[in-house]
């Protein structure tokens, strides 16, 4: 029995392993699938414990001990499987051929630190077989850790495989949900609206908007921002008013050179022009009513507005 | 030598060229621009193949368009005023007799010329400037001094009366201009014009000029 202690540090245990595997699994499902083991070692706690260890037929599988295994060990059928030491702290097994049901095969050490009941299951040879079981002593705490680590890993198992499917299929998933949506857009309304505004600041970078898309509900505003400053430009927030009420949404800057500032739309190089696309949302709103365009960099030094000459109609 | 000048005027128009920022101009912009002149002109009259030098000022105002951002065309109006210019020997008819003497006049001019110029700058701006166009230029009516009798006359030659005549104009200007915001941009320059006299003699002209302009994106077109 646990006390109410060990009870405590072994449920700590179990969810940090279970976060741990969660994790594992989180990484694991990004990278290829691994070859399955042939080996594995197994923790057994100060009062004994039990393992399930599948093989092949005719091949031998060792069953390894920190210590000395005593030699008298049970064997639920010895007719089946040659059961055989493997050096002082080591016991080889091997069954005779595939059609040997499970049998159970108890060791323990000379100190009586490992106790285990070991099952033996002969598995067809497209399923993982073990050939190898390292038998470590552990403490109660970890024994059950590693226990709960592989029951959740066990369970997780499908799901992983899941999330690697649906991850698999998710870019195609997007790609054509968002072309579907572009295509009732373009069903809706496509029109494209020529335009002619221009403006500047006293650092000599320029705005030109010269054409509007009208796009099923929304707008879109394509201005080229011309830098002939001698330093970059950091554009860091656009804004559309229309009647003071700012209707822009998302903005995107093609960008000339890089910046690592995050907060930044983009940047314009000295010299460079770069192409931006500012959202109208809701355009319908804002049909046949003058539009301003302001553009400001970090600080709002620097900023540009252009507020002439943008109608959407 | 003067082939020598001109080389080197050709390399420091070159020199400029290639230091100038790979800027291109104000494309899309309007501008328009005030400038005061101080003038040299340098005047031939009929009746004496001397010629007179003689100091002048005026305004012209223009406005100009950005079709590159290296190059603006336009257009300016210029009224330029001249001092008298004074030939110690002219010998020009009076009442059909040939009479010699000092001959004095005054030459006013109002010109309009289209203008194309280079721009090779940013914030600092070289310019290169071609000018052409056509004018009028008004002079007033000849003075001859003459002696007839140990007495000075004051006499006004056969056909020299005031006249307005016309002059077709080419010119060069070269110089460099700061903008200062994004509207205002100040200038100096220096150049130098012909004027093809129809009915007139020629005339030479060399200018340096200030200006100040202002300039905006505007929604003609």
């Amino acid at each position: 029995m646990y006390s109410q202690h060990d009870h405590g540090v072994a449920t700590r245990l179990a969810i940090q392993a279970g976060l741990a595997l969660l994790a594992l699994t989180a990484v694991a499902a990004a990278q290829p699938a691994q070859p399955a083991k042939s080996e594995m070692e197994h923790l057994v706690p100060p009062q004994g414990g039990a393992v399930d260890v599948p093989v092949h037929a005719g091949t031998v599988c060792i069953l390894s001990f920190p210590e000395q295994v005593a030699r008298k060990a049970i064997a639920s059928s010895q007719d089946e499987f040659e059961i055989n030491p493997w050096n002082d702290d080591g016991v080889a097994v091997r069954a005779a051929h595939a059609k040997v049901s499970p049998a159970t095969l108890a060791l323990a050490t000379v100190s009586g630190k490992v106790k285990v009941n070991v099952t033996l299951r002969v598995v067809p040879p497209s399923e993982p077989a073990i050939t190898l079981v390292r038998f470590k002593p552990a403490s109660a705490e970890e024994a059950f850790a590693a226990q709960v680590a592989a029951e959740v890993a066990k369970q997780v198992a499908p799901i992983r495989a899941s999330l690697a499917r649906d991850r698999k299929e998710l870019d195609a998933t997007i790609r054509r949900r968002a072309e579907g949506l572009i295509a009732e857009r373009m069903l809706s309304r496509n029109e494209i609206v020529r335009l002619e505004s221009h403006a500047r600041n006293d650092d000599h970078v320029i705005v030109h908007v010269r054409r509007g898309l009208l796009f099923g509900d929304d707008g879109f505003l394509v201005f080229d921002l011309e830098n002939r400053s001698s330093a970059a430009y950091r554009l860091a927030a656009v804004r559309v008013l229309a009647d003071g009420r700012d209707v822009a949404g998302e903005t995107r800057l093609a960008s000339t050179a890089l910046d690592r500032d995050a907060a930044l739309i983009g940047v314009v190089a000295s010299g460079a022009t770069a192409r931006g696309i500012v959202t109208v949302r809701s355009v319908n709103a804002v049909l046949n009513r003058p539009l301003a365009l302001e553009l400001a960099v970090p600080g709002g030094k620097g900023a540009i507005r252009a507020d002439r000459g943008i109608v959407l109609r | 030598m003067a082939r020598g000048r001109s080389r080197l005027a050709l390399g420091a128009v070159a020199l400029a060229a290639g230091l100038a920022p790979r800027a291109r101009a104000d494309r899309h912009e309007a501008s328009i621009a005030v400038r005061p002149v101080v003038q040299l002109a340098r005047i031939a009259d009929r009746g004496t193949g001397a010629r007179a030098t003689v100091p002048g000022g005026g305004l012209a105002g223009g406005l100009g368009w950005g079709v590159r951002n290296w190059l603006d065309v336009g257009g300016e109006v210029a009224a330029s005023s001249f001092a008298e210019a004074g030939y110690e020997l002219a010998t020009l008819p009076v009442d059909a007799n040939p009479r010699t003497g000092a001959l004095a006049r005054r030459t006013r001019t109002v010109q309009l010329r289209g203008l194309a110029t280079l721009r090779l700058g940013v914030g600092w701006v070289p310019t290169i400037q071609l000018l052409a166009g056509a004018g009028a230029r008004r002079r007033s009516a000849a003075r001859l001094q003459s002696q007839v009798s140990q007495a000075e006359l004051v006499l006004v030659p056969d056909g020299e009366d005031a006249e307005l005549t016309l002059d077709l104009v080419a010119a060069l200007r070269i110089g460099l201009d700061r903008r200062l915001t994004r509207h205002w941009t100040v200038g100096a320059a220096v150049g130098a014009a012909h004027c093809l006299g129809v009915g007139a003699p020629d005339m030479q002209l060399t200018d340096a000029t200030i200006s100040i302009s202002y300039s905006w994106y505007h929604l003609w077109w």
